[in-house]
């Protein structure tokens, strides 16, 4: 297996796979908190919409799909604040709503060539220099804020009107923490696809969770867990000749309920 | 005696009407309690008094304030116990501490004197040797306690508490009930007690005030509560009984 190093396509998908576990091993954390996966389902499939859009209007669909889910989220977010919608029905009114605009839009370029399969279940054959840059430059922008934030993101999570009376911008928090995971979730979804990028965003943590009691604990533990079933699916993939992120977001299901069931099962 | 909390006509609707015309004042360093049945708009009040619900006529003074102006340290607030995820990866000490991260600015660590502010606060509530256990593992009465500790630690004026005393058991509501009053006593701290138990809270507080979209009556425990007016806070098939420091028994065929 060693002369996967000497690919180039397998590097950069190691390099990338090794900065996505740092990210979504950190916001896995707080969308399992917060009760978001759904959410994170939603904002992913959100990207086909805008992939679309930027197909039809030919512009960068990297570009248009972080807008599309960007402004998704934050939509989202705002409806659900002012008591519009419940939470659950936003998202699948977003998310039925930006596949079937998708398919729609992507119908009327019937001479364009769409990977359909790369972008709903990840190519890591797609993945480019400028896609790790684009990942390294967002890791290092993205932890100094984590940091900074982090025990404020911590508590609105436990109590979001407690944090709020306790002078936590609550509302600037929330809104900036989906613009942050909707641009984790778009970069992310060149090497695991739309549908299973959701699990990078909720198997971390529930992995983590069903170990450890205390947060410091946790979100190494999250991070290490992600990059074991990104690089281990990685590796894995090219041994049994299956697609990537399949192989990684499987390996990761299994971990996690042979984890849960030796927790439960301990005397 | 100042005034801490004014309302002033003040009324609060979501779809209806939730508050209706309600004036009341609590004087600092009292206790007063606001009970009434589920429904009754408990929580919108604490809600408006917290500036997290504008009343759309009417106003609301938190110490001269109007809520949200009235910042951070100024209210410490205390939700229902059961709003709190058992399983949420925290020790009693983070769950204080929290309160104190909440007003960083860029530099989000908690200097040496701030972590001493934590700690004393959990010492305060007699929790400084389960400082680091998992909150979730605490009992009722212990998870209350580090609740107190983390609203004291902002070193607020008035404390405002939504139904405290749900979950506990009779001693530890008396323990919870005699930790209030001296903090009345001994910090001159002004207390808001909202609660569906009227019986639990008669016995500790200077002033009752009955809800029920109206202030009903607000007085003294020591006043006769007029019996029509716990018939319209708590409906007509209800039978009371109280057992508060005046053994005050107030029955419908009495």
């Amino acid at each position: 297996m060693s002369e996967l190093l000497h690919m180039d396509f397998f590097v950069r998908a190691l390099a990338m796979g090794l900065l996505l576990s740092v990210l979504f091993g950190i916001l896995s954390f707080f969308v399992v908190l917060r009760k978001m996966a759904f959410m994170g389902a939603g904002i992913s499939h959100t990207v086909f919409g805008g992939l679309a859009v930027g197909v039809l209007l030919n512009i960068d669909p990297f570009l248009s799909s972080l807008v599309f889910c960007m402004l998704s989220s934050f939509i989202i977010s705002r409806l659900v604040r002012s008591g519009a919608l419940s939470h659950d029905s936003g998202i699948g009114i977003f998310f039925s709503f930006s596949m079937g605009l998708g398919a729609l839009l992507l119908s009327l370029r019937k001479a364009y060539t769409f990977d359909l399969s790369g972008t709903l279940f990840g190519n890591i054959l797609g993945i480019t220099p400028v896609d790790v840059k684009m990942t390294l430059a967002v890791t290092l922008a993205t932890l100094p804020l984590l940091f900074v934030f982090f025990h404020r993101l911590l508590f609105m999570s436990l109590d979001e009107t407690v944090a709020r009376v306790s002078g936590v911008h609550t509302r600037a928090l929330d809104s900036g923490f989906m613009l942050l995971l909707a641009l984790v979730i778009v970069i992310s979804v060149k090497m695991v696809g739309i549908i299973l990028v959701t699990a990078l965003a909720v198997l971390p943590a529930s992995f983590s969770l069903a170990l450890f009691r205390d947060y410091r604990k946790v979100i190494p533990c999250s991070i290490l867990y992600c990059a074991v079933i990104i690089i281990g699916g990685l590796f894995l993939s090219y041994w049994a000749d299956t697609p990537a992120g399949a192989t990684m977001v499987v390996l990761g299901a299994v971990l996690y309920f042979l984890t849960l069931a030796a927790v439960h099962l301990k005397p | 005696m100042k005034e801490a909390v004014v309302l002033d006509r003040v009324w609060v609707k979501f779809d209806q009407v939730v508050l209706e015309d309600i004036s009341l004042t609590v004087q600092e360093r009292h206790i007063l309690s606001v009970v009434g049945p589920n429904g009754s708009g408990k929580t919108t009040l604490l809600k408006a008094i917290l500036g997290l619900k504008d009343p759309y006529r009417g106003s609301i003074r938190v110490f001269g304030e109007e809520p949200r102006r009235a910042g951070r340290g100024v209210v410490g607030y205390l939700p229902q116990m059961n709003s709190i995820e058992p399983n949420f990866p925290v020790s009693a000490y983070d769950m204080v501490a929290f309160s104190r991260f909440a007003g960083k600015s860029l530099w989000p660590l908690l200097q040496k004197s701030e972590k001493n502010l934590v700690k004393d606060a959990l010492e305060r509530v007699q929790m400084g040797h389960l400082a680091e256990r998992h909150f979730g593992s605490l009992s009722g009465g212990q998870k209350q306690r580090v609740l107190i500790a983390r609203a004291l630690v902002l070193k607020p004026k008035i404390l405002i508490l939504d139904e405290p005393s749900t979950g506990l058991d009779a001693v530890a509501q008396d323990q919870f009930y005699a930790m209030l009053r001296t903090f009345r006593d001994a910090d001159g701290m002004t207390i808001l007690i909202v609660s569906h138990d009227i019986g639990a809270v008669s016995g500790i507080v200077d002033e009752i005030a009955c809800l029920n979209r109206k202030i009903h009556f607000h007085g003294r425990p020591s006043e006769t509560i007029r019996y029509d007016a716990l018939e319209k806070v708590f409906g007509k098939d209800i039978r009371f009984v109280f057992h508060d420091s005046n053994c005050l028994t107030c029955r419908k065929d009495s």
